[in-house]
């Protein structure tokens, strides 16, 4: 990789790492707290992809200890599926709206776990992102279709159309990005092998 | 490879049971069912309040001489969803408490968490179009707002201003015991299993 292009990727990190501290700090980030769909599909995933970036940019990757714990960085994306599965649950989604302390755990936990995601997908090999990007990917559609289908309001601190608008944007953006993935992925093969 | 087998399953253990204890072990995905069970497993003291009645009297929700059970909810009169369906509810519950000779036993309390609008005017006709009787049902209107936000954040009642001067609330039949403690929470679509708790709460010492 060129050195013009490892600048560029340095910059785009930093402009990320400092999107995502801006949406966490008040003011904007108590204003993303307000409706479920930018505590959800804003502020939540660019914590998560900032922490996953960033861990991924992390030189040396893995020693003969790492590799040997997280083989293929099986132990980690599982981890970090259920940090991301856990909020997106409606109970922990309204007590973060409800409790700094459960905001702050919220924080952290997304941190800590797109950090280790960053690290583990280095390690997998493709197969092995496949396979967790599909079930992050249908996780994320379930979720988003049950709460389109609700009747009832799930968060006590989200209206009702909120949640609704949410499901749909979260279905489609889980579509975009998995094509999006695909896309990006497929046109990195075909560069390598030429 | 046999450390890394360890790891995953370490990692799923703490996965699953961070989810069982975010979840109550995966029987609440809501805060409302979470609320609902902490309530019915240890009943929590409600907080005094004071309000306005239908005639205007000033009343406490619950009073200490009154040993009856109270099934108590929380409305605004201007609303046009929910309340409607509850204010029905409440109507048949009223007559199902008279038919049965219930009202030495069981009560029915509607509390405004919107005094602004609610005047003790406005909670008269409120009274008066629902067809209160009031050996068995009291609506107040509060008094102090600082006491009713300590009622509703114990009551677990969250309204939020939407548009056209409505709020969007959450809503349910609060069973309140004859020692003044919330001993069970009963979703708003199951009028019936209210009556029945409120009646299995009656039998309790």
């Amino acid at each position: 990789m060129s050195r013009e292009r490892t600048r560029w990727h340095r910059i785009g990190l930093v402009v990320l790492i400092a999107l995502a501290v801006i949406a966490v700090v008040p003011p904007l980030g108590s204003w993303l707290m307000q409706s479920m769909l930018t505590q959800m599909l804003v502020q939540i995933p660019l914590i998560f992809f900032a922490a996953a970036i960033w861990g991924s940019r992390r030189q040396p990757v893995y020693g003969p200890v790492w590799q040997r714990w997280n083989a293929q960085g099986v132990p980690g994306l599982l981890g970090a599926t259920f940090c991301l599965a856990c909020w997106m649950t409606p109970i922990a989604l309204d007590h973060a709206a409800a409790d700094p302390a459960w905001n702050a755990a919220k924080v952290v936990s997304l941190v800590a776990g797109g950090w280790i995601a960053g690290i583990s997908w280095r390690c997998a090999s493709n197969i092995t992102r496949i396979f967790y990007l599909g079930n992050m990917v249908w996780m994320s559609i379930t979720v988003g279709m049950l709460y389109q289908e609700s009747n009832q309001r799930l968060c006590n601190a989200y209206l009702w159309d909120d949640q609704a608008v949410t499901g749909q944007v979260l279905v489609a953006a889980s579509i975009v990005f998995a094509i999006g993935w695909l896309i990006r992925h497929t046109a990195l093969t075909v560069r390598s092998s030429n | 490879m046999i450390r890394t087998l360890i790891a995953t399953l370490a990692v799923l253990l703490i996965g699953v049971s961070a989810l069982a204890g975010l979840t109550h072990g995966f029987s609440a995905l809501t805060t409302e069912t979470a609320r609902r069970e902490a309530v019915a497993a240890r009943p929590i003291e409600i907080p005094a309040l004071v309000g306005v009645d239908q005639f205007g009297q000033h009343q406490a929700m619950v009073t200490s001489g009154d040993t009856r059970v109270a099934i108590v909810d929380f409305i605004y009169t201007r609303c046009t969803s929910i309340c409607l369906a509850l204010g029905d509810s409440y109507q048949r519950l009223q007559d199902q408490i008279l038919a049965a000779h219930l009202e030495q036993r069981l009560r029915l309390v509607t509390v405004s968490f919107d005094p602004v609008h609610d005047t003790p005017a406005a909670i008269a006709d409120y009274a008066d179009r629902m067809r209160v009787n009031p050996a068995v049902w009291t609506v107040l209107t509060p008094d102090d707002p600082a006491q009713l936000r300590t009622a509703m954040s114990t009551f677990g009642v969250i309204a939020k201003a939407a548009d056209f001067g409505q709020f969007v609330h959450n809503a349910a039949f609060n069973i309140v015991d004859r020692h003044g403690r919330l001993a069970r929470i009963v979703p708003i679509d199951q009028p019936r299993l209210a009556l029945q708790t409120a009646r299995q709460i009656d039998a309790l010492p």
